[in-house]
């Protein structure tokens, strides 16, 4: 075969490499606000919750809260406690009066984040071993996604999160000359986005209904507190604003 | 019988707007802290004419018909 007839064949190189592709669906300084601000929304909802547990039995351990109302304190706790939008279940426990287990999906959303977080500290009673392992018998679900929390807590720590795809060049030649190249990248870009993009959604649709809870949170509250002081109380709707109207006669 | 009222408007900013009816003097004050004690911090507030008036008590004296 002589030189000038190889000229005229065609010949297609197919090579296939591993690529990082950087997803920047989420910043780090975005993960930090978020992270923050969910800290904050506990840090106000526990602050409140406080106000009705301090004169209760309180343990604490996993971000969760053991409260224990020996004396009949506030029998509308389990009400008050989930109109802050947090979650509370009766448990029995062995200690006398009724007891409850408190946390928030909050934990959650912020342990999606930074695995080692904790809540702040509103404990007031020591835990012993049989407390500790009813709480992490009945602990509640956090639903913590481990393959999205693995790369939220590397964009929080590293500042990005990179993922590998294989990149395809398909190069053809007339002889010696290159005709064509095509490149295709296989990946799972998009699925990665998608999952991140859901988990900003509905983080953030949680955080917009914080205020609703507070709103809510302590409006229950103060019914409660109303009721308490002989008032009778009608609570009115108007808007993003509730309205109590407390009468009392003497 | 004297009724006594508190309107309240809690907003979803956190803020809360509370007014009293019937009460009169310093008892306005005390009814909300006693309400409101480490649930929210007055940041302003106006003293209505009722907070100025004094509480008067009337002793009603009866006397028997036959006397």
């Amino acid at each position: 075969m002589s030189w000038d007839e190889d000229l005229d064949y065609i010949s297609v190189n197919i090579e296939t490499v591993d690529i990082d592709i950087k997803i920047s669906t989420i910043s780090q300084e975005k993960l930090v606000e978020i992270a923050n601000n969910c800290k904050v929304a506990l840090q106000e909802k526990l602050k409140k919750i406080n106000v009705i547990v301090k004169n209760m039995k309180v343990y604490q351990c996993n971000n969760t809260l053991l409260v224990n109302d020996r004396y009949g304190i506030c029998r509308e706790l389990e009400e008050i406690v989930q109109s802050f939008g947090m979650l509370i279940k009766p448990i029995d426990c062995g200690l006398k009066g009724k007891s409850y287990l408190i946390s928030d999906m909050l934990v959650g959303a912020i342990q999606t984040i930074i695995s080692d977080f904790e809540m702040d500290n509103i404990s007031n009673a020591e835990l012993t071993n049989e407390l500790l392992d009813i709480m992490k018998q009945q602990a509640f679900d956090m639903k913590i996604n481990q393959s999205l929390s693995q790369k939220l807590q590397t964009i929080y720590k590293v500042g990005s999160y990179s993922i590998v795809g294989q990149k395809t060049t398909v190069s053809t030649y007339e002889g010696r000359s290159l005709i064509s190249q095509e490149s295709t990248v296989k990946s799972a870009e998009q699925n990665v986005v998608r999952e991140l993009q859901d988990y900003l959604k509905s983080t953030k649709e949680y955080l917009s209904r914080t205020n609703e809870y507070m709103r809510d949170g302590t409006a229950k509250l103060l019914y409660t507190r109303a009721r308490q002081m002989g008032y009778a109380v009608e609570e009115k709707r108007n808007g993003e604003q509730v309205q109590l109207v407390l009468v009392r006669c003497e | 019988m004297a009724e006594k009222k508190i309107v309240i408007d809690i907003n979803s900013d956190g803020k809360m707007h509370a007014e009293t009816f019937g009460m009169v003097g310093t008892e306005c004050v005390d009814e909300l802290d006693k309400l409101m004690k480490d649930l929210a911090l007055m940041t302003s507030s106006t003293k209505k004419p009722e907070f100025y008036e004094q509480r008067t008590q009337t002793t009603s004296t009866v006397k028997n018909k036959h006397d």
